[in-house]
């Protein structure tokens, strides 16, 4: 028995979990706060879930609305509507709106609930029993030219030259991943260079456990395809939030958890090569995630690449050392983080010109840009970021997320004093 | 599935308490309660002290118990009671009374049933919680005993354990099995 309980008050979580362990001790209760969580995305049908018990309302929510809208959706999970205290009108306007069953906080009733949840699962199962053997099952699972059982296709989210990504949900994840699926490309050696990639940024976010990377939940094959299954963030990645606005003291705050990510994967001997903020997720308004590790490398293997004369990343973020294919080490990563930080702080990059190749001549050559004049306590940090030279940089992750945190102190001391 | 903390130690106990039960119900005799009790116990590494017999009333016998448990070692205490039925199921009251008297108290759990037919099919297994989650469930524990509501009570908070069918009948008194539990050291021991 799997249930999810949109519910906002932990002790209520805890009475459905204890209720529903005294039928089914095994029972998975999946705690959804709605206030933490925020809406449940369009996409998301719970099918995972043999119920979806689902609060009348929370501090500042209305569950009615959400049974709308979670009502309208084809295929989504039976649910349990509970109500705050015992309304018939409210009762039968919860049925009206799709609830398939609904009970009461208030003067909880053991039976009512379990024998609620009960149904609800048989009926779910039954549906899902006939839906997997329906033509739009088989077609759900479809994403390209592969067939993946255990996810539905909820929609394509990109396609890139190499891989696709798609939203999908997951039979046995909470919830909705995102799909990264790659063609079979055996080059002349027959070695699967996708594949290669793949397992790379597999085994190194699996070596690496560090809140702020990505979770990453299989690695498969499926037909000729192989796909990754990773964490969906649905709050998007740090373009889209620089684009609301932020402060400095937020930017800083999140170069501080940049610089520390940057440390682990470091210390594990492995470079990014290609942080950006399109490869910054955020997990929370506070708490990035790093995605994207399929550049990374292990620092000793840097010379072969220069060797094919071959050049990885993005420009606008790349060091001067990246962008004219010399020897990398961690300080190379820290310079794109100086980049990403100046984008948070002014909204825009420091090196603009019309073609890549001019982007990369000035990383190298074109002073530091200065900050505004409001900014300019932080000149001294960007200086130190952006350096021309490697060892004109802080010397690794842990000395930049020192600085960044000090001027983060010092400019909140002074905002506050001001 | 994000596991609650403590709630996998919770659920071993109260599996443990039912086992308990479960074994004494097929006892063939009143006799071998505490053997069978301390096989029980001693599966899980714990000590089983059989009390004997609780002659007290139900709300009064659950204060008796609250405080063996309360003062007494990690481990098993067991009781029988010999409580008349008429009009009344006391050994939900016993649970109501005892979950007042355990709240908050984490590692303390206790149950209180029938051991045949003629108690009725209805036993109780609350703990340190109870009370929270009967408040949780819109009940005031306190007004619901006091109204004798003791059944819907304690189904609020998912306590109450159904013995429908449980045991052969053919005692001339229905024998009633009560286990105390100190499932571990409170906090700061």
């Amino acid at each position: 028995m799997r249930l999810l309980a949109i519910e906002q008050e932990p002790r209520v979580q805890a009475l459905i979990r204890h209720h529903a362990s005294c039928r089914w001790p095994a029972v998975e209760v999946v705690a959804y706060p709605p206030l933490e969580r925020g809406a449940i995305p369009a996409e998301f049908l719970a099918q995972g879930f043999d119920a979806v018990l689902l609060a009348q309302s929370w501090p500042g929510g209305d569950g009615m609305d959400w049974l709308r809208d979670l009502g309208n959706r084809a295929g989504f999970a039976p649910v349990v509507f509970m109500l705050d205290q015992e309304d018939a009108r409210a009762r039968e306007a919860a049925v009206g709106w799709g609830a398939f069953a609904v009970v009461s906080k208030h003067r909880f009733a053991h039976a009512a609930l379990l024998d609620s949840i009960e149904a609800a699962s048989h009926r779910h199962r039954l549906a899902m029993a006939e839906w997997r053997v329906s033509a739009a099952a088989r077609e759900s699972h479809r994403f390209g030219d592969a067939h993946i059982p255990g996810y539905r296709r909820a929609r394509l989210l990109a396609r890139g030259s190499v891989s696709h990504l798609y939203i999908a949900e997951s039979e046995k994840a909470e919830g909705l991943v995102v799909l990264k699926v790659t063609p079979s490309q055996r080059d002349d050696s027959g070695i699967d260079q996708s594949f290669e990639r793949f397992l790379q940024e597999y085994e190194i976010a699996e070596r690496i456990r560090h809140p702020n990377i990505v979770h990453l939940h299989e690695l498969g094959i499926a037909d000729d395809h192989a796909y990754l299954a990773m964490e969906y963030f649905p709050l998007g990645d740090l373009r889209r939030r620089m684009k609301a606005g932020l402060s400095p003291a937020e930017s800083l705050q999140y170069a501080v958890q940049l610089a520390e990510v940057l440390g682990a994967i470091h210390e594990a001997g492995i470079l990014h090569r290609d942080l950006k903020p399109g490869n910054v997720m955020l997990r929370t308004a506070e708490q990035l995630a790093l995605i994207d590790f399929g550049m990374a490398k292990q620092a000793a293997l840097q010379m072969e690449l220069t060797d094919k004369g071959l050049i990885f990343g993005t420009p606008h973020y790349m060091s001067p050392e990246q962008g004219h294919g010399q020897r990398l080490d961690a300080r190379s990563d820290l310079y794109s983080l100086g980049v990403v930080l100046f984008e948070l702080l002014t909204g825009e990059k420091p090196y603009r010109a019309d073609n890549p190749m001019t982007v990369l001549y000035m990383h190298r050559n074109t002073p530091i840009p200065r900050l505004d004049p409001r900014l300019a306590r932080l000149q001294p940090l960007m200086d130190r970021l952006l350096a021309k030279e490697p060892e004109d940089r802080y010397a690794d992750a842990a000395a930049t997320a020192t600085a960044i945190c000090a001027a983060r102190a010092q400019w909140l001391a002074e905002a506050n004093g001001a | 599935m994000r596991a609650q903390p403590g709630s996998g130690g919770m659920q071993r106990a109260r599996a443990l308490l039912l086992e308990s039960l479960a074994a004494t119900i097929a006892a063939p005799d009143m006799n071998a309660w505490p053997q069978v009790l301390r096989a029980a116990a001693d599966g899980h590494g714990l000590v089983m002290n059989w009390r004997g017999l609780l002659a007290d009333a139900p709300d009064t016998a659950a204060v008796r118990v609250a405080h063996a448990l309360e003062m007494g070692p990690v481990g098993m205490q067991a009781w029988y009671a010999a409580w008349p039925t008429e009009g009344a199921q006391p050994p939900l009251e016993f649970a109501a009374a005892a979950a007042g008297l355990v709240a908050g108290r984490e590692p303390l759990l206790v149950l209180a049933a029938p051991v045949d037919p003629s108690g009725g099919d209805s036993g109780a297994l609350i703990d340190g919680e109870s009370c929270a989650r009967m408040t949780v469930a819109g009940f005031d524990p306190e007004t619901e005993l006091r109204l004798g509501n003791c059944e819907e009570l304690l189904a609020s908070a998912g306590d109450l354990v159904n013995l429908a069918g449980h045991g052969a009948s053919g005692a001339v008194t229905p024998q009633f099995l009560i286990i105390g539990l100190k499932w571990h050291a409170p906090a700061g021991d």
